[in-house]
């Protein structure tokens, strides 16, 4: 998932487009450090650098520096790919300017419409982990296929399932993945999920299921996601003696959200609660750092 | 015949992505859900660092899939990747558990710069011929392929290779590497090599059990016939004539240089084999001279297409177009062209002369030597003895 992009020329700020914005660093500072090592890449040559859960990947083209900040768990080559084509379209419409004194006075901002363009082509990685029968496919079905409803019974899913999910989230899709449950598709998990920017947690509120997603899912997704961010759907709250959210919360070490999934009525939550997820504007946390 | 060949790649951000497939209409066994359990199925059990090559079968309601993983060596553009085909829910699967991995392995080394797209709806032709194949054709693919021939060819010459050289040899033939059990498949199932471990030995050992060629021999069938008068005298004695020319020349060549007249020609011999349409004429003209006309009357082909046909087994002197005193003409098989399997006796001496000139490690000599000798055909027959 790419979050933002930075062009510097000259010290000075070009073009800046920041679509989630980076809460936990000092963005000026980081953008010093990174633009004076873009200066000394060769024309077109792609470099990045890693800080905590982000990664900075950057180039340099015509004295000017090119930042792209992204996830650090997402497919740094798609990346890549990304930022020569941003830079190609970038210079395609701002060559001669930048090449005279007159970037001080161009308005770069129409350059947002082709950023978010090939921000878009890259879709977000998200996945649905937790144990057999806890409501993942119900919630892939619910937020992805509106118009059958959300699946009544119970179908286990061999390996996993994918759907592509476009809905209210501009600039971003979201690459969908339901990650089958049974104990031995467990061990699969780490063929489906490297480059997933995004886990959802899906847990039966009740402490045997809370116990099994600490035990058996989280060592895996630790050891392949540990920069990823994660929340936890509490599902199944309407079923009698359901834990509440913040207590599965509490358990797991992970910010918990109520769900009943074989609910339409539950879509439009559940999709702002991706789209919250995504944007960071619901408390999450990274994998690696979950205290349990 | 299946509904359609796909060609499937994983994707970190999109899970597997249909990269190619025939025809382009194709959409039954394409849809997500399927996709990912094709991957699931192909990769189950295995580990980053594991993934094996494989074929399996899935079966679905409406249809079924035959599926070949390439593994770890087989990846496009470094991502994990399988070809599969989609079959009706009659179909027999297994019917393709040979030559599909043939057709994935062309598909997966032609990955760089996605040439490999522009190869599929030819490759999925030629799928079809692989499944009708007869033995005899099934040993000439093997001569046909350049890197299996150049196996059988360096074990005809010394038996046994350990399988790091032969990997050495694939890498140097195709600038790749390929997973050796694949190379070796046909020719373990054909008898032709078995491969073992040997004590102290780091990797498994190949060794040659049967060689394998092609020779132009006398068409034995065609004299007989031609002895019962199937054909006009002035053409029996001109085909006769001919005939014994060529193939006291051809003899010769074998005597003086063995190696080179056999294998300077597989090529071309083992082609017009597995071309169907050659094959067909090949075959009927075995049982006997047939009259050009009635040749034509043989094919549901186009005149034309047998035409060329038999100009090119003519110019590779397969067979001979002679004309009688009412002008017709007559096809008649020059030379048969043969696959054989034989028994290495040559190699017992062989092996033994590399084991006193310390070329080959001695436990692996010891084990090939008896190899052949559970090899050689007495013992053969003898199990069959026992057995029956």
């Amino acid at each position: 998932m790419i979050r933002a992009i930075h062009i510097f020329k000259e010290d000075e700020t070009v073009f800046q487009d920041i679509i989630v914005p980076n809460k936990d660093l000092d963005t000026p500072a980081i953008m010093n450090l990174v633009s004076a090592s873009a200066k000394r890449l060769h024309e077109w040559k792609i470099d990045s650098l890693e800080i905590e859960r982000y990664r900075y990947v950057y180039l340099n083209s015509h004295d000017t520096q090119f930042i792209l900040t992204m996830d650090r768990q997402a497919s740094v080559q798609k990346v890549s790919e990304a930022m020569m084509t941003i830079v190609s379209k970038f210079m395609t419409v701002f060559e001669n300017a930048l090449a005279q004194d007159e970037w001080r006075t161009t308005d770069f901002s129409p350059f947002e419409i082709g950023f978010r363009a090939v921000v878009s082509r890259i879709p977000v990685k998200v996945c649905l982990a937790g144990h057999g029968g806890t409501g993942k496919t119900t919630l892939l079905e619910l937020a992805t296929l509106p118009s059958k409803g959300p699946p009544q019974e119970y179908v286990p899913t061999f390996f996993g399932d994918k759907a592509l999910l476009k809905a209210d989230f501009d600039p971003y899709i979201f690459s969908m993945f339901d990650l089958g449950g049974q104990d031995r598709f467990v061990q699969e998990w780490s063929k489906i999920i490297r480059s997933g920017s995004l886990v959802v947690l899906v847990t039966d509120s009740t402490v045997e299921n809370i116990e099994w997603t600490k035990r058996v899912a989280y060592p895996v997704l630790k050891n392949e996601l540990p920069y990823a961010r994660v929340i936890a759907i509490a599902n199944k709250q309407d079923l009698p003696g359901a834990l509440s959210p913040e207590e599965v919360g509490t358990q797991l070490g992970v910010p918990s959200y109520g769900m009943q999934a074989n609910q339409i009525d539950f879509r439009n939550r559940w999709l702002k609660l991706l789209k919250d997820l995504a944007f960071e504007e619901i408390e999450s946390v990274v994998i690696g750092e979950i205290v349990e | 015949m299946p509904e359609g060949l796909a060609v499937l790649k994983w994707d970190d951000e999109l899970g597997p992505v249909v990269t190619s497939k025939t025809p382009k209409k194709l959409q039954v066994g394409l849809d997500p859900t399927t996709a990912m359990r094709v991957y699931g199925i192909a990769t189950l059990g295995e580990t980053e660092e594991s993934q094996k090559p494989g074929f399996s079968s899935l079966a679905f309601n409406d249809f079924q899939l035959a599926v070949y993983y390439g593994g770890l060596k087989m990846h496009l553009n470094g991502l994990p990747s399988m070809v599969f085909l989609v079959l009706s829910p009659e179909e027999d699967a297994d019917a393709y558990k040979d030559a599909l991995p043939e057709i994935a392995t062309q598909i997966f080394l032609d990955a760089d710069g996605n040439k490999y797209k522009k190869k599929v709806p030819k490759l999925y032709k030629q799928l079809e011929r692989f499944t009708q194949m007869t033995p005899e054709q099934r040993q000439a693919s093997i001569l046909n392929d350049p890197l299996r021939r150049t196996i059988v060819q360096t074990l005809m010459r010394n038996g046994t290779l350990q399988s790091t050289e032969l990997e050495e040899i694939i890498l140097d033939k195709i600038g790749k590497q390929i997973d050796v059990d694949l190379v070796l498949r046909p020719l373990v199932k054909m008898g032709i090599v078995a491969t073992g471990w040997v004590e102290g030995l780091a990797s498994e050992v190949i060794y040659l059990t049967r060689a394998l060629f092609i020779l132009r021999k006398i068409p034995l069938d065609t004299i007989q016939s031609i002895r019962e008068k199937s054909v006009p005298q002035e053409v029996a004695d001109k085909y006769l004539e001919a005939s014994r020319t060529y193939h006291t020349e051809y003899l010769l060549k074998l005597k003086t240089d063995l190696f080179d007249t056999i294998w300077g020609d597989v090529e071309s011999l083992t082609k017009f084999t597995l071309d169907f349409q050659a094959y067909d004429i090949i075959k009927l003209l075995r049982q006997g001279p047939v009259e050009e006309e009635q040749l034509k009357k043989s094919f549901d082909l186009d005149e034309s297409i047998i035409k060329k046909q038999v100009k090119k087994l003519e110019k590779a002197n397969i067979i001979m177009r002679v004309k009688d005193s009412e002008k017709r003409f007559h096809i008649l098989l020059k030379c048969n062209p043969e696959l054989l399997t034989v028994y290495p006796e040559w190699l017992i001496q062989r092996t033994v002369e590399m084991y006193n000139e310390e070329d080959i490690v001695p436990s692996q000599a010891m084990h090939y030597l008896e190899v052949l000798k559970r090899s050689h055909p007495s013992q053969i027959e003898e199990l069959t003895t026992d057995g029956e």
